[in-house]
C-alpha cells in the first residue's frame, strides 16, 4: 500500500499528541509510523507521521490537522525527501558464518555494533525503512536469532 | 478574590448575561460566588438542557451562550448538547468543574476526563491548571468559539483552581476589564485563497447555462445575508437552501425554490440534479442534501465558498474553492458579473418556475387534524420576528419545507446531530433573544427533556409549546412502513396526558383535536406572554412525509409520494 509522509509542526504542550492521533483514528487513517520530538525551538514540536493511503487521502488530512488549534503547519513530503529510521537490535550469532554475514551486511547498510557479550551482539542501524526491511529479511534468511528488534519510526526532512 | 470570582468577572467582561447551570460538589466555589455576580442563573433540571439552552442563545442571537455543570455525571450530561453544537458549528462555552488537582487520574468520586471525552466534539478544550491562567483562557475561549468556523469550547476547572487565591496584580487587571493577551500561535482562522479562485468562479458563472446556488449555515454564521442577497438579486441565479440556510434569503421570491435534500422540495432537488453549475455558499455538502454522491457530481461544475478549508473536497469533488469570509469573497464575484448575465439562463429560470408551480409543497388532507394542517395554521399566526424551534423528525421537515420567514436565526433545528429533545431547552435559550419563541415537538421528543417545563415556569420564560401527538415516532415509523414492511417495532408510543402534565407543572395547557380548536388555541398562545403556555394537538396517526429521496438514491429520483417520482 502507498505511504505518505506528513510533517506537522505543533505547539509543544501536553495533549497535542492525543488530539493528532485521535483525529487520525476518527477519520480512519492508518498510521504506519508516528514520531515526535522538540525542534530547535523548544516551544515547537515536530511530528513525522507516515500514513497508509493515497496522496488524495493525505491531502484530506492536511486540512483536518490544520483545524486543530495547536497545529502550526502541515506538509506532505515529496517522494525525494530524506527519510531515516533507527533500529536497535540484540542478535544472537551462533556461527562464524553468521558473524561474517553481519560484517558483509555492514557494506550495504549503516550498522554499528554497540556491545558484544558472548554470542549476543547489540547493533544500531540507521537507514531508510526499505533498507531496514531488506536487512531484516536477510538476517532472518541467515537464521540469525533476533532477541529484540526496536524501531524508532520514521523521521524525514525535505530536500 | 478567588478563581470563582475571576471566572464570573471574566464572563461578565465577555458580555455574558445568563448562564444555564446545575450545581454540584465540584462547582461549589462558583455557585457560592454567583449571587455576587450580575449574571442571571437559570437552574435547569438536567445538564443536557443547559447545553442546548446555551446553544439556543447562540443560535438565535449573535452572542456566545454559556452552560455550567459539575464534574462527573454533570459534565457527561452536557455531552449530547456539546456534540450537537459541534455538528452545527454553534459557538458556545461549556464550563465544567473537576475534582481537586491532586485527585485527578485517581478515579476520584465524580471524576471523568472531560477534556479527553470531548476531544472529538469541541473546537478546543481547556483544563485549567492554574488560577492565574483563568482570565486569559476565558478570553481565548470566547474568541475561539465565535471566530472562523464557530464551535463549542470546553473549560474544565478543578475545584482547587476555583477556590485558589488570585494575585493582586491579576485582580487589578480583571477589575479594570483590561484585555488579556491571548496565546494562540497555531490558530489562523482567517484563511483565504488567492484571487485566481474568484477569477475562475466568474468564468464558470459566465459560461453556465443552468446555474443554481445552494446557500447554507455559513451565510448566517458570518452575517453575510446582505452579500448573498446582492449576489442573487443581481445575477438572477435560482437558489435553494439547506436546513440551516433557511431565512438567509427571501424564500418568497420566484426563483427561491426551497430547501433541498432528502426531504427538500421537488423543484429544489430538480434544479440541483439538472444544473450545469452548482455554487455552494457556506455549506458542507453533507449526505442529507447530496443524495448519492456519484450522481450529484455527474454533470455540474461545482464552486464552493467556505471559511473552513478542510471542507473543500471532503464530500464532493469541487472545481473551484473560494476560502474566506463569505462577506468579503462573494461581493468580488457580484461586482465582476455583468448585469445582463441572467440572459444566459432565461430558459432555465422559466423551467424552474414552472416546476415550482407544478410541484407545490402540499399534502394537506381534508377533514382530520394532521400535523401539516397544524403547522400551516401556526405559520399563519407567527410574526416575522418570532423564533420557531423544531425538534427532530417528520414535523421538523414539514416545518422546514414551509418556513415562510425572510430572516435568518428564526428557524432553529438540530441539523447535524439530529437530537430528539432539542426543541424545548433550545427554545428556553432562544427566549433570551427577546423574541417570541415557539417550541414544536412530537410526542416522542418532548419526553426527552420534559423536565425543563419546571425551569420555564420557575423563571417565567415565555415559550409557546406545541406537542404534535400522533402516538408514534413518526419518522422512524415511516421508514418502517416503506422499507421494513410495516414492522412497527417500538415506534408506537404509550403517552401520558400531556395537557394534565402541563397543568401539573403550573402551565396553562390545552388540547386541540379539530381545525377550529387549533385556530383558537394558537391565537391564545400567540397573545400569551406571561411565561410558558402549552397545547397538545392530537393529530392523524400515520401521516407520511414527502418529498423524499430514499437512501442510496439521487436527487433526480425524489419521490413526490409513494408512487410518483419527479422523473415521471
Amino acid at each position: 500500500m502507498e505511504k505518505q509522509i506528513l510533517s506537522v509542526l505543533v505547539e509543544n504542550k501536553p495533549g497535542v499528541l492525543f488530539k493528532i492521533s485521535g483525529l487520525l483514528r476518527r477519520k480512519r487513517f492508518q498510521i504506519d509510523s508516528l514520531t515526535v520530538g522538540k525542534t530547535a525551538d523548544e516551544t515547537v514540536a515536530q511530528f513525522t507521521i507516515v500514513i497508509l493511503g493515497t496522496l488524495e487521502e493525505a491531502q484530506k488530512t492536511v486540512g483536518m490537522l490544520n483545524r486543530i488549534v495547536d497545529v502550526f503547519s502541515v506538509e506532505i513530503l515529496d517522494k525525494d525527501s530524506i527519510v531515516r529510521e533507527i533500529v536497535l537490535a540484540r542478535l544472537e550469532l551462533d556461527s562464524e558464518n553468521q558473524r561474517i554475514f553481519l560484517q558483509e551486511a555492514e557494506q550495504k547498510i549503516l550498522v554499528q555494533a554497540l556491545y558484544q557479550k558472548n554470542k549476543e551482539i547489540c547493533v544500531e542501524l540507521i537507514d531508510t525503512s526499505q533498507k531496514i526491511e531488506e536487512f531484516l529479511f536477510s538476517i532472518k534468511k541467515a537464521n540469525i536469532k533476533i532477541l529484540e528488534w526496536i524501531r524508532s519510526g520514521v523521521i524525514a526532512i525535505k530536500k | 478574590m478567588i478563581g470563582a470570582d475571576a471566572l464570573l468577572k471574566s464572563l461578565e467582561n465577555q458580555g455574558v448575561t445568563e448562564i444555564f447551570s446545575y450545581p454540584g460538589g465540584s462547582v461549589l466555589p462558583i455557585f457560592d460566588r454567583m449571587p455576587h455576580s450580575n449574571i442571571r442563573r437559570i437552574l435547569v433540571r438536567h445538564e443536557q438542557a443547559a447545553a442546548f439552552a446555551a446553544a439556543g442563545v447562540s443560535r438565535s442571537t449573535q452572542k456566545v451562550g454559556v452552560c455550567l455543570a459539575t464534574s462527573g455525571p454533570g459534565a457527561t450530561n452536557l455531552i449530547t448538547g456539546i456534540a450537537d453544537a459541534k455538528l452545527d458549528s454553534i459557538p458556545m462555552v461549556a464550563i465544567t468543574g473537576n475534582v481537586f488537582k491532586n485527585l485527578i487520574g485517581s478515579d476520584a468520586f465524580q471524576e471523568v476526563d472531560m477534556v479527553g471525552i470531548c476531544e472529538s466534539i469541541v473546537k478546543h478544550a481547556y483544563f485549567v491548571e492554574d488560577v492565574e491562567d483563568l482570565p486569559r483562557i476565558i478570553t481565548e475561549a470566547f474568541y475561539l468559539a465565535a471566530s472562523g468556523r464557530p464551535g463549542p469550547v470546553l473549560i474544565d476547572i478543578p475545584k482547587c483552581v476555583q477556590a485558589g487565591e488570585v494575585s493582586a496584580e491579576l485582580v487589578k487587571k480583571i477589575e479594570r476589564n483590561e484585555l488579556f493577551e491571548m496565546h494562540l500561535p497555531g490558530y489562523f482562522h482567517e484563511m483565504s485563497s488567492d484571487i485566481s479562485q474568484e477569477i475562475k468562479s466568474i468564468e464558470l458563472i459566465k459560461k453556465a447555462q443552468k446555474p443554481v446556488v445552494i446557500f447554507g449555515h455559513g451565510v448566517v454564521l458570518s452575517n453575510a445575508e446582505k452579500e448573498l442577497k446582492d449576489f442573487l438579486d443581481k445575477t438572477g441565479i435560482p437558489s435553494v437552501w439547506t436546513l440551516h440556510g433557511i431565512g438567509a434569503y427571501d424564500g418568497n421570491k420566484d426563483l427561491s425554490l426551497g430547501m433541498l435534500g432528502m426531504h427538500g422540495t421537488a423543484a429544489a432537488n430538480f434544479a440541483v440534479h439538472h444544473a450545469d453549475l452548482i455554487i455552494g455558499i457556506g455549506i458542507r455538502f453533507d449526505d442529507r442534501i447530496t443524495g448519492v454522491i456519484k450522481e450529484f457530481e455527474r454533470q455540474a461544475k461545482i464552486i464552493h465558498f467556505d471559511i473552513d478549508p478542510s471542507e473543500f473536497g471532503k464530500n464532493v469533488k469541487t472545481d473551484v474553492r473560494v476560502c474566506g469570509q463569505i462577506a468579503s469573497t462573494l461581493p468580488l464575484i457580484t461586482k465582476a458579473l455583468p448585469k445582463n448575465s441572467s440572459n444566459n439562463w432565461k430558459d432555465w429560470q422559466k423551467t424552474l418556475i414552472e416546476k415550482k408551480q407544478k410541484w407545490p409543497i402540499d399534502g394537506r388532507k381534508k377533514g382530520k387534524l394532521t400535523e401539516i394542517s397544524v403547522i400551516e395554521e401556526l405559520y399563519k399566526k407567527i410574526d416575522q420576528d418570532d423564533v420557531v424551534v423544531a425538534d427532530v423528525g417528520q414535523h421538523e421537515m414539514w416545518l422546514a419545507q414551509r418556513f415562510i420567514g425572510k430572516k435568518s436565526r428564526k428557524f432553529l433545528a438540530s441539523g447535524g446531530l439530529g437530537t430528539m429533545g432539542f426543541s424545548l431547552p433550545t427554545a428556553m435559550g432562544a427566549a433570551f433573544s427577546g423574541h417570541k419563541v415557539w417550541s414544536i415537538s412530537g410526542d416522542g421528543g418532548i419526553q426527552m427533556n420534559i423536565q425543563e417545563l419546571v425551569t420555564l415556569v420557575q423563571d417565567k420564560i415565555p415559550v409557546k409549546i406545541l406537542i404534535l401527538n400522533n402516538g408514534y415516532l413518526g419518522m422512524v415509523r415511516q421508514w418502517q412502513e416503506l422499507f421494513y414492511d410495516k414492522n412497527y417495532v417500538d415506534t408506537p408510543l404509550f403517552n401520558p396526558d400531556f395537557q394534565k402534565i402541563g397543568e401539573a407543572y403550573g402551565i396553562p395547557s390545552f388540547r386541540a383535536q379539530t381545525q377550529e380548536e387549533t385556530q383558537d388555541v394558537l391565537e391564545k398562545m400567540k397573545n400569551y406572554n406571561d411565561g410558558p403556555i402549552l397545547c397538545e394537538f392530537v393529530v392523524e396517526r400515520e401521516e407520511n412525509l414527502f418529498p423524499m429521496v430514499p437512501a442510496g438514491k439521487s436527487l433526480g429520483e425524489t419521490l413526490l409520494n409513494k408512487e410518483e417520482s419527479i422523473e415521471d
